[in-house]
């Protein structure tokens, strides 16, 4: 397929204000795109757009909330007067690392709502557009779109989702001349990386996950990297894009190993040890 | 692992009032357990518990309804003195094949809230009575779980959801001495599968898969599908079982299949004219 070329285009990237969000705007912005920060807090979003250069806005909206997608993209139409890309990247992990049956409920929905019901908003605000200027919509899926989700199951469960609504959409697009993407990524160094396994109950997040995972597949990568990862997918129309690229490999032989991989992990005394010790934090803090 | 025997045992079954549901429970109670049939309509739950048998109790319950599914365990504890199996099979499709784009948010929404949402309520209800008693909680996906969800995506977000979450919930449980199972169904000949392929698009999408693939099988099989899984305590129940093949390859094959489906002829003008008609009958 011909290369997409960036320049004269207008993007808008969704959880913009930081992290992947805020560097996929900005190297949009280098390829020659108008962009449009949007992030929960307008004001953060604003600063965020003035970091990055002149063809850039911020708006403030809550991807959870239908109507503020919706008046975003009506925001960005009349700022820049079309738009061409979206990227529904805004999302959050479980503030509490622990199991389904003990994660308070609300927190729980939450993460499905942001990841995955506002990947829908998103994608449903941008559509009419992108459709009609052969555009692109990119998802930001994840290695949880495939691995065992345990104590991160609404993250697991939402980036699955994810995964589902960008190749259907993927299909649906390409009569129209307009495309989806899937980008799933490792571990990437974020706020919402360092909070949820650095800082948070002591470390215990990445402490569990040395016990599950050889230290390869643990390398972060840094947020620009993410950024130059989407850019790439974009110029490409790449159906599916993977940082760090060993993923992509993982993901191919995903129906064969994760029988395997969940077996181990039902059977593994660490993981036993560890699921009793985040329940019962979890019980102490109830 | 052994044999889990279901003799004596209870179980709850959501959307129970026919299809698979209807099915696995009355197939459960002929092998000795008690059964709650839930539904959402009272009547219809009750005649189907009539019709299973002296140990089945009908209940109505609203799976996008959190109260509702503790109150509806509640009850099946207090009647039947405690809960051993839940399977949460309750399910709906949307009302026609339609795009992403063309379809209503209400509806796509909707068809969410029951077939993910639904699911992870009924978990929430059931898994201290599961956890406590060793027992199962069997969360039913669908081959839709893996395959491309054109024309149907909301359905095809929530079944690969469901399957995050069973996956996840196994490993949780293991420690506990309870498990997790993932349902999946290919094409089973009920009323919501009816519903989908008897319309003129069905009829179009069935025309694109291979037949094999197609092959519709009775709620009959797949409740006793459901039921043998649960008795080896099965992390994946496959009816079909060779589905379990195509699950297996998916990570290879799906990448290809994706990228026919892109440049197929047919499915390219199956896709616009399910998008003209949705389009137009949504509400803009």
């Amino acid at each position: 397929m011909a290369r997409y070329d960036l320049d004269g285009k207008v993007a808008l990237v969704t959880g913009a204000a930081r992290g992947i969000g805020f560097e996929t705007a900005r190297q949009l912005h280098l390829r020659g795109a108008s962009v449009a920060v949007l992030d929960l807090d307008a004001e953060e979003a604003r600063e965020a757009a003035e970091r990055i250069g002149p063809r850039a806005f911020g708006v403030g909206a809550d991807v959870t909330d239908e109507g503020g997608t919706l008046a975003a993209v009506a925001a960005v139409v009349d700022r820049f007067g079309g738009l061409d890309v979206a990227v529904a990247n805004a999302g959050i992990a479980p503030p509490t690392v622990t199991t389904a049956r003990t994660m308070p409920g609300e927190e729980w929905k939450r993460v499905v709502d942001v990841n995955l019901i506002g990947a829908w908003h998103t994608a449903r605000a941008a559509l009419p557009q992108v459709s009609e200027r052969g555009g692109q919509i990119v998802f930001i899926g994840s290695i949880y779109s495939f691995a065992n989700g345990l104590l991160a199951s609404p993250y697991a469960v939402s980036k699955a989702g994810v995964e589902a609504l960008g190749r259907a959409l993927r299909a649906e697009l390409a009569p129209l001349g307009a495309s989806a993407s899937v980008v799933y990524f490792g571990w990437v160094d974020t706020e919402l990386v360092r909070d949820s396994l650095d800082h948070r109950d002591g470390g215990r997040g990445a402490r569990i996950l040395g016990e599950i995972l050889p230290a390869f597949l643990l390398k972060r990568i840094t947020p620009e990297e993410a950024g130059a990862t989407i850019a790439r997918a974009l110029e490409e129309r790449a159906p599916r894009a993977f940082a760090p690229p060993v993923w992509r490999y993982i993901s191919a032989i995903r129906g064969l190993i994760n029988p395997l991989l969940d077996r181990r992990m039902d059977r593994d005394a660490g993981i036993a040890a560890v699921v009793a010790e985040v329940e019962a934090a979890q019980r102490q803090r109830a | 692992m052994s044999f889990y025997d279901l003799n004596g045992k209870v179980a709850l079954v959501t959307g129970a009032a026919r299809g698979i549901g209807f099915e696995t429970a009355r197939q459960m109670h002929l092998r000795g357990a008690s059964v709650a049939v839930l539904d959402l309509d009272a009547e219809e739950a009750r005649e189907a518990a009539e019709r299973i048998g002296p140990r089945a109790i009908g209940l109505a319950g609203d799976v996008t309804d959190q109260n509702a599914m503790f109150a509806a365990v509640a009850e099946v504890v207090e009647k039947l003195g405690g809960l051993d199996v839940a399977v949460a099979n309750a399910g709906i499709a949307q009302k026609q094949f339609a795009t992403a784009r063309g379809i209503s948010g209400e509806e796509w929404e909707r068809v969410f809230e029951v077939d993910l949402l639904g699911v992870w309520r009924t978990v929430r209800a059931a898994l201290p009575q599961i956890v406590e008693r060793q027992g199962q909680m069997v969360v039913v996906s669908s081959v839709y779980a893996f395959a491309n969800g054109m024309g149907n995506s909301p359905y095809a977000v929530a079944k690969a959801g469901v399957e995050a979450l069973g996956r996840s919930l196994r490993v949780e449980l293991a420690p506990h001495g309870a498990s997790a199972s993932v349902a999946y169904f290919g094409w089973v000949d009920t009323r919501l599968v009816q519903d989908a392929f008897d319309q003129e698009d069905g009829g179009r999408i069935r025309e694109l898969s291979p037949d094999f693939l197609l092959k519709r099988i009775t709620p009959d099989e797949a409740g006793a599908g459901l039921v043998r899984g649960i008795e080896q305590r099965a992390p994946r129940i496959f009816v079909p079982k060779w589905w379990r093949y195509v699950a297996a390859f998916r990570g290879l094959i799906n990448p290809l299949l994706d990228k026919r489906m892109e440049s197929d002829a047919k499915t390219r003008a199956l896709i616009r004219d399910i998008d003209a008609k949705s389009v137009d009958s949504s509400p803009s």
